[in-house]
């Protein structure tokens, strides 16, 4: 396995690959971009790169027929569902193969690096060609970059594939002098990806199992917040690590991707939240499920009901189980009934901390093992278990205080909001000036906690 | 001045990229990490590993943060952040205040196998058979260690083995007295093992169990040959601002003389071996001194004129213990399962020797079957 957070990756993999890249004459560099791909998957296993492969040349196939018999709508119809059916049943039989044991058997079970990814972007592909969005990809390079490109296999972000293309064609042949500022801002993008992974969310996730570890039958309510804030903040910092990795990745290589997260815990309201949370995966599902169901009716059931629906399937699309499914309804229900029912924003900060203690009080059920764990947890979080705070929960907040405190600062974007956008010249100047000696710190930081095992690899989900 | 910042990233990133490439080719790579004691990962090994698993990067990546420039400084640093960040913990070691303390979490209570190879041995055993089981570092100082890394009850799982022991097994209780003794320089701070004091404290009780009584304490002297040891808890942490171990040798100038100590390999070939191998004072490996060298058995024999044998099965805790037994036999084999590479036939017969004694570590013995590569009786 070839994780992006390895020092081998960092220190081999990358540098050569740009070198390569950017060695390679313009016209053979999207060549040289999927040759190095290839090396990439082959990285990983020797059997995802197969898959890889079948799964590409499946897709590049099935969409060059859904372009032949278009103008035969129902034949077309039935083609088109039957394609995304064996795109979803291979995603469903990895996914929930981890439930029914499934990975254990050989171990080749394990859920293909970055399938999440894959299975949106293939059924989106489909999706385009059938409805005429986008023509049916015949340079079969251009078609397998849009699945395998490296620098966002793991992690996303995803496009549309008109966007890519588009991308492919204006931005990613330019030469590495003139590239060579997009490569400072891809690598800066990619070392802060690193060090939320390394520094915030790897030591979280260790908060979160010294909380919870032990069984929750005798869990104190403030041991139980406590492992709930560390959970979803490890969440985020995971998700939006590993998508600033991708990102930073492909504008090293010229190809400028969409943000991933923009603060989703200062949203004002469950709608805000919902638009600021993994926005390409949110978006994916809304234009394919929201807009086509509000386009046809005006109603607000109608409306709320789609919203559900969208993230009952995030919930399955990050983790299969019946916990997930739960914690993905009443998110859905509240992001449904706030879209219709407030019309108003407001950014008060009252609203901003209400909307996070909400999202905190069902998060047991999204990182539960089964509802009957996840109500429990929420029981002793509301004290339930007749205790409010203990020698643990005292313990765990005198040694994991600042990391809290930093993590909850940095997830509210008082670091990265000022300094990016701040309209003071002068604030502006400073940042530019401290930004490359602090990317250098960071790196630093990165290759230390690297420096034992070599690698850190994926907690929480197999995205 | 957005253009300017990441032009100076961009440069600064190449230039320590550059650097680290350069001096990663051009150094010469260790084959050991001291800091570690373990040896590192070599390319020859690497690429023969490649060929036959097909998993090129995974070796691969280990070897390249192996051999990564500055690691030892690196791994160094990264306990302080590790420890500086979050838990006093790295690498699942506590960092106590004055010791480290082993924070994995092992399995408990699984000895079933282990107790019917024991009661095997003593049904076909003429003699008699003794048991201990010793605590680790963490064991007998688990109050040191926050209550949700209290996983692992090592009282309840040495009552638990000895339950499982048939009655023709005689055992001995260590735990307490180490438990009782824990004021005292019983343990190594920078290792989960017991000091040359801590096994006396238990021979005390042992060898009165085996028919004798204990050499009084003050009739030893006590040697300190090193007073830098770093033991296990210290190689996987690499926290080093705990101090330093002692590593003492007792000696009884009055009493038994060894005069003969042979190392026998698995298929009966004998060498000369010292029991102190003071040639690894100041190496990786410190505690190796006693009973040094890689022999799975090894005969001890004293010019003690009782006739008395004793056949020791034991891991690493009893290497630093059985100095204290040579005051009372005639005879001791010493055998170490670990050191076995293969199924084998014992090269010697357990029942030339009147007591058994096995002493393992407790948390060893729920880590691996010590006896599933060993044949005590051959059939």
């Amino acid at each position: 396995m070839l994780y992006f957070s390895s020092l081998l990756f960092i220190f081999l993999f990358l540098p050569v690959s740009l070198l390569i890249y950017y060695i390679t004459p313009a016209r053979f560099r999207k060549i040289s971009l999927l040759a190095l791909s290839v090396v990439f998957c082959g990285a990983v296993g020797i059997y995802f790169l197969c898959f890889m492969i079948l799964y590409t040349l499946f897709n590049y196939f099935s969409g060059i027929a859904i372009k032949k018999i278009r103008k035969r709508r129902f034949l077309c119809s039935v083609l088109l569902f039957a394609v995304c059916l064996v795109d979803i049943l291979i995603f469903v039989f990895f996914r929930y193969s981890g439930l029914t044991g499934g990975n254990s058997i050989t171990g080749r079970l394990a859920f293909p690096l970055g399938l999440s990814f894959l299975t949106l972007s293939a059924i989106g592909y489909l999706l385009d060609v059938y409805s005429g969005e986008t023509d049916a990809e015949r340079n079969i390079v251009n078609f397998a970059l849009y699945t395998m490109m490296y620098t966002k296999l793991p992690g996303g972000p995803i496009s549309d594939y008109g966007d890519f293309i588009t991308l492919l064609k204006n931005t990613g042949l330019r030469s590495a002098s003139k590239n060579f500022s997009m490569i400072g801002e891809g690598a800066e993008k990619f070392i802060y990806g690193l060090a939320k992974k390394l520094i915030f969310a790897d030591n979280l996730y260790m908060l979160f199992e010294s909380a919870t570890s032990g069984g929750i039958s005798g869990i104190s309510a403030l041991s139980a917040w406590i492992g709930t804030i560390s959970y979803m903040l490890c969440l985020y910092f995971t998700l939006s690590g590993i998508s600033d990795m991708g990102a930073g990745l492909s504008l090293c290589f010229g190809y400028r991707m969409p943000e991933s997260f923009n603060y989703p815990f200062t949203g004002a309201g469950m709608r805000d939240f919902g638009r600021k949370w993994h926005i390409p995966v949110t978006g994916w599902f809304k234009r394919r499920i929201v807009s086509p169901v509000c386009d046809r009716s005006d109603s607000v059931i109608s409306r709320v009901l789609s919203l559900i629906f969208v993230w009952v399937l995030l919930s399955q699309w990050y983790r299969a189980g019946t916990g997930s499914l739960v914690w993905g309804l009443i998110l859905g229900t509240l992001i449904g009934v706030d879209t219709v029912v407030r019309k108003k924003r407001s950014y008060k900060i009252g609203g901003i901390i209400l909307n996070d203690i909400i999202l905190l009080l069902i998060s047991p059920f999204f990182f539960g093992s089964d509802i009957k764990y996840s109500v429990k947890y929420l029981f002793a979080m509301i004290g339930g278990n007749g205790i409010i705070a203990d020698a643990r929960s005292v313990y765990l907040i005198r040694m994991y205080g600042i990391l809290l405190t930093v993590c909850v600062i940095a997830a509210a974007g008082v670091f990265g909001k000022p300094a990016g956008n701040s309209e003071n010249k002068a604030v502006r100047t400073v940042t530019d000036i401290i930004s490359p000696v602090f990317t250098v710190i960071l790196l630093v930081l990165c290759v230390i906690l690297l420096s034992s095992d070599g690698s850190s690899d994926m907690i929480l989900l197999d995205l | 001045m957005k253009k300017f910042r990441y032009n100076i990233t961009a440069a600064l990133l190449a230039l320590i990229t550059g650097t680290v490439t350069a001096a990663g080719l051009f150094t010469k790579k260790s084959t050991e990490s001291f800091q570690e004691n373990r040896k590192l990962a070599d390319i020859h090994d690497t690429i023969k590993n490649i060929s036959e698993s097909g998993k090129a990067f995974d070796g691969l990546s280990v070897y390249f943060a192996d051999h990564f420039v500055g690691r030892s400084r690196l791994i160094t640093a990264k306990a302080d952040i590790d420890s500086a960040i979050g838990e006093k913990i790295v690498n699942d070691v506590y960092i106590a205040d004055n010791m480290l303390l082993d924070a994995s979490r092992g399995d408990t209570g699984l000895f079933s196998s282990e107790a019917v190879r024991i009661n095997e041995y003593a049904k076909k055993y003429k003699g008699t058979v003794y048991f201990t089981a010793i605590p680790s570092s963490s064991g007998t100082y688990s109050e040191l260690l926050p209550e949700h890394l209290r996983t692992d009850d090592q009282e309840k799982d040495i009552e638990m083995l000895y339950s499982e022991l048939d009655s023709a097994v005689k055992t001995i209780n260590a735990y307490n007295i180490l438990k009782m003794l824990n004021d005292n320089y019983i343990y190594y701070r920078n290792d989960s093992k017991w000091t040359s004091y801590g096994a006396y404290c238990v021979y005390r009780s042992v060898i009165q169990k085996l028919g004798f009584l204990p050499t009084a304490y003050d009739r030893y002297t006590i040697e300190h040959i090193s007073s830098d040891f770093r033991g296990n808890l210290y190689n996987r942490s690499q926290y080093d601002r705990i101090k330093p171990d002692i590593i003492d040798i007792y000696s009884y100038d009055d009493g038994s003389e060894v005069l003969s100590c042979k190392g026998i390999s698995a298929d009966g070939k004998e060498t000369d071996v010292n029991l102190y191998n003071k040639d690894l004072v100041g190496s990786s490996n410190e505690y190796g001194v006693y009973l040094g060298g890689d022999s799975p058995i090894l005969k001890i024999r004293t010019n003690i004129r009782n006739n008395k044998k004793l056949l020791v099965i034991k891991d690493d805790y009893a290497n630093c213990f059985i100095p204290f037994l040579l005051q009372h036999y005639s005879e001791i084999a010493v055998v170490t399962p670990e050191k076995l590479t293969k199924n084998t036939d014992l090269p010697i017969d357990p029942d030339d020797y009147e007591q058994t004694l096995f002493l393992f570590g407790i948390e060893d013995l729920e880590k691996q079957d010590y006896f599933e590569k060993i044949c005590f009786f051959s059939d």
